[in-house]
């Protein structure tokens, strides 16, 4: 018969409680991961394929919805125009807003001081103030006070920058550009804060101004946060409502629309309606585009990683 | 030669130091107008809230001439939104709204960076292979975009009966996933595990080794990551729209103030009254308490 030491039981006790602890720990979070995670991503899957009748009544119907999608494709403009504004949106809108984000950050890096701290706070603002404040008052700012002030000088062609269909999208766009600062100012800022002193101290001895300093030593080491910035960013790119729903609700003109925009419009007022009928066809549309957009990113991420800027 | 090849070296370094000016001059230029484009139209906001009709047309970017207070009085009064509940119709008053708000954002905050501690502590204090499978899914679900997921999450809260109803706000916070289980992860992980083998000599259980020795030390995280959990929950008005439509809170209580066609609150002092009311708490809150949700997430940054 086997005898057991007295010291590896007692640790074998302790693993044995240990184990118990931590699965107490876990069990409600991992619980509420499993349904509104696991779960609402397998439903949206079997959603894609069924229909629902007037009772509510579910019935598999195959490739029916994503077929119809096609034939929407087709025949909707809403699609075309939607997909066209989201690449615009992310064509100015990503660049734009990390190349000032790393511009600032290095800019505030670079002269440490309590008055550039300041700063700091400033473009952190619009990430505090509530989304729908700073769009309402950025309509007032945009369709009201500046053709108000400019009808003063101009006459009263003068019309708001959102009521005028030649200047929406383009203030649309600027708006997200410029309340997307502070959360990629704090992010770069951090992963600059990383950046060792000596490597700094060696850059300036060797000779480096303010730009060489940032290309050769600053950027490589914080390459790794504006990877995954951007990334973000493109994993985004069909979730994007760019503000639209904080300037129109559900009422914005087709011309203006995302495919970030639409699902989320269409979603809203189909449960609203308290109907499952256009569901299916939503949950199909958002599985289409999550197979588009998978494989983009690890694309990009890959050759990123392969081919951006190294810490040597 | 030595001699000329200095005088080379200093010049190019003058024309380097030059270019250093210019650009970070350019840098510091554009922050000051960005800096500015953010102060004005707050400052404007907030003074135009107090101005009427008639001397806002006059004067849009002015002083005002008086200041009307009456203006948050009617701002106040047209927050409140009707609702439909079981055939029944009901008013949310702009106190009830603020009551939800504080439900939502306090409770929520909370529940959040309670459910991150507790799988960041278990990934990062046991060596056990669930706190691997725990960080892989983290990273996973950061990575992995998933498009147009809102009609099935909709269904599934219809289907556990959590639609519309109070508990669907805590319990939907109750989640790890994101950036801030790295930061409680990492901040964890640097806690020496000598303090858990002292607690446990000294008798203590696991449950009084994190509450009693390991959670003190990471409490200014906790702090952290539950105020910036609850600004962004006291802004957000999407959980309204979506899961909650008939508990208002004051952020949808603004959007629908915002999108409301109503004559008296039509006018722009009218509308950034509304404003004001939802944006001046959490800019206090945050200029108070700046530092540390700024200071401690300088801890984290994100990994490529």
């Amino acid at each position: 018969m086997a005898v057991i030491a007295p010291g590896r039981k007692r640790k074998f006790n302790k693993r044995k409680k240990d184990f118990l602890f931590v699965c107490g720990l876990i069990a409600l979070p991992l619980l509420q991961f499993l349904i509104f995670y696991i779960a609402v991503n397998v439903n949206s899957i079997l959603l894609a394929f069924k229909s629902y009748d007037a009772e509510g009544n579910a019935s598999f119907v195959g490739f029916e919805n994503f077929a119809q999608l096609f034939e929407d494709f087709r025949n909707m403009t809403v699609f075309a125009t939607a997909a066209k504004n989201s690449l615009i949106v992310f064509l100015i809108g990503c660049p734009l807003s990390l190349v000032l984000a790393l511009a600032f950050s290095y800019f505030i890096y670079d002269k440490k001081s309590k008055v550039i701290d300041f700063f700091k706070v400033i473009l952190f603002l619009p990430s505090i103030i509530p989304a729908i404040a700073l769009a309402t008052m950025f309509i007032q700012m945009a369709d009201s006070a500046i053709p108000s002030f400019l009808r003063q000088f101009f006459g009263d062609d003068i019309r708001g920058l959102l009521q005028n269909p030649d200047t929406t999208l383009g203030t649309i766009i600027f708006y997200n550009v410029w309340c997307s600062f502070g959360v990629n100012v704090l992010m770069i800022s951090n992963a600059m804060s990383a950046v060792s002193p000596s490597l700094l101290e060696a850059s300036v001895l060797d000779g480096c101004g303010f730009f060489r300093k940032f290309a050769h030593v600053v950027f490589p080491e914080i390459f790794g946060t504006v990877k995954t910035l951007f990334i973000t960013s493109l994993g985004g790119f069909f979730i994007n409502n760019a503000s639209i729903v904080s300037f129109y609700g559900t009422n914005a003109e087709e011309r203006i629309q995302t495919i970030g925009y639409y699902l989320y419009k269409e979603t809203i007022l189909a449960s609203n309606s308290g109907s499952m009928a256009k569901m299916p066809k939503l949950a199909a549309l958002g599985i289409l585009l999550t197979a588009i957009t998978v494989p983009v990113v690890f694309l990009v991420r890959y050759l990123l990683g392969r081919y951006g800027p190294r810490k040597d | 030669m030595v001699r000329v090849m200095h005088g080379k070296n200093a010049h190019r370094r003058k024309k380097r130091l030059g270019n250093v000016s210019v650009l970070s001059g350019f840098v510091f230029v554009l922050l000051i107008l960005y800096s500015f484009s953010i102060v004005f139209p707050l400052v404007w906001m907030v003074l135009t809230s107090f101005k009427s009709r008639i001397d806002y047309m006059e004067n849009v970017f002015g002083f005002p001439t008086a200041f009307h207070f009456e203006n948050y009085k009617v701002a106040f009064e047209n927050f409140s939104q009707t609702y439909v509940r079981d055939g029944v119709v009901y008013t949310a008053s702009i106190w009830q709204m603020l009551f939800n708000s504080l439900f939502y954002a306090l409770g929520g905050s909370f529940l959040g960076t309670l459910a991150i501690f507790m799988m960041a502590y278990a990934a990062a204090r046991f060596d056990f292979k669930i706190g691997k499978v725990i960080y892989g899914i983290v990273i996973v679900t950061m990575v992995l975009p998933i498009v147009g997921s809102l009609p099935s999450a909709i269904q599934i809260t219809r289907a556990l009966g959590l639609y519309d109803s109070y508990a669907f706000l805590w319990i939907s916070q109750f989640n790890f996933l994101g950036v801030h289980f790295l930061l409680f992860y990492e901040a964890l992980k640097r806690i020496p595990k000598d303090y858990d083998e002292a607690g446990y000599i000294d008798g203590a259980g696991n449950f009084t080794i994190m509450t009693r020795l390991i959670f003190p030390q990471v409490k200014g995280t906790f702090a952290t990551v539950m105020l910036i959990k609850f600004a962004g929950l006291w802004n957000d008005y999407n959980i309204t729209m979506e899961y909650v439509p008939n508990i208002k809170t004051l952020a949808f209580g603004l959007y629908e103030y915002s999108q409301s066609f109503k004559a008296v609150i039509s006018s722009t002092p009218m509308r950034l009254a509304g404003c004001c009311i939802l944006a001046i708490p959490v800019t206090v809150f945050f200029l108070i308490f700046h530092k540390r949700i700024m200071g401690e997430s300088d801890e984290g940054g994100l990994k490529g």
